[in-house]
């Protein structure tokens, strides 16, 4: 099953397109709590397309399919971003992808920004820590695109 | 004694704040997305300042009927632990969650590790 929402980067469109994804959520998964962790995912996600993306569409999909057994669950969100915010993006997933420990990662982040006005910069780190979603990265161009997948093997469903 | 701090409401969202003995407690309801951040440090530091004047042992925020928070509203609590770390008065901070979504304790938990001495989560 595939859902795909493309939209223009408002922040009032966020809440309808996390809902679509829980909604999407609840039919595959009978766990609230499974069903959070994709609707917490998303909505980091989604966020972060409608503050960072500069161009007039951004887009966020959802692909669930089954693998043998298991299944594999994936978001991924796509905007267009200047060079500088791409290559931000590159090292703190990059960060996220190789770290040993993304709770401690995520505790880290958390120290360095508490007490700090502005935007989190957390969401990322969230979805690899909390949600313990892999995440991933691909860039065409200005194209930015962040995966975070998981699948019933090897991760807790 | 009374609270300075304000209730928020709002159709998908509130925070309700409210003496009970000398504890200062705070309900939040509904979904902490964007549309909450701004209202939410608002909120918060009001609860601060009222932490200030009333200095009250334990302050309490009972998320049960959370529906959701993104991670800028959490962010909004870590700066709450921070503040409150860094003051003259440093009540417990104790987060009550509910036990069936199990999603409210690993969210508040990097809260707790944060700083484990005045941050504690009550699971009901």
């Amino acid at each position: 099953m595939t859902l795909e929402l493309s939209f223009f980067p408002s922040e009032q469109l966020v809440p309808a397109i996390s809902k679509l994804v829980a909604d999407f959520c609840n039919l595959v998964f009978s766990d609230p709590n499974v069903t959070m962790r994709y609707h917490m995912a998303a909505q980091e996600l989604a966020e972060n397309v409608v503050k960072y993306g500069d161009g007039p569409v951004v887009s966020l999909g959802v692909q669930f399919r089954h693998e043998g057994d298991g299944y594999l669950m994936r978001l991924q969100a796509t905007n267009t971003a200047s060079p500088e915010k791409l290559a931000e993006v590159r090292r703190h997933v990059e960060a996220l992808k190789t770290a040993p420990d993304p709770e401690a990662l995520y505790d880290d982040l958390i120290q360095a920004g508490a007490g700090l006005e502005g935007t989190s910069g957390l969401g990322l780190a969230r979805i690899r820590a909390e949600g313990r979603l892999r995440l991933d990265y691909a860039i065409d161009g200005n194209e930015l695109t962040i995966t975070a997948e998981a699948s019933s093997r090897g991760d807790t469903p | 004694m009374t609270l300075a701090v304000r209730e928020v409401v709002t159709p998908t969202f509130t925070f309700v704040p409210k003496l009970q003995g000398t504890d200062l407690c705070c309900a939040l309801t509904g979904t902490a997305d964007l549309v909450a951040v701004e209202p939410l440090q608002d909120f918060l530091k009001e609860l601060r300042e009222d932490v200030a004047r009333l200095r009250p042992p334990r302050v309490e925020v009972d998320v049960r009927a959370l529906l959701f928070i993104n991670s800028s509203c959490l962010k909004a609590f870590v700066n709450l632990v921070f503040f409150l770390r860094e003051a003259e008065h440093t009540p417990l901070l104790e987060f009550v969650t509910d036990g069936k979504l199990t999603w409210q304790e690993r969210a508040l938990a990097p809260l707790r590790r944060m700083s484990p001495s005045t941050v504690s989560i009550r699971i009901l």
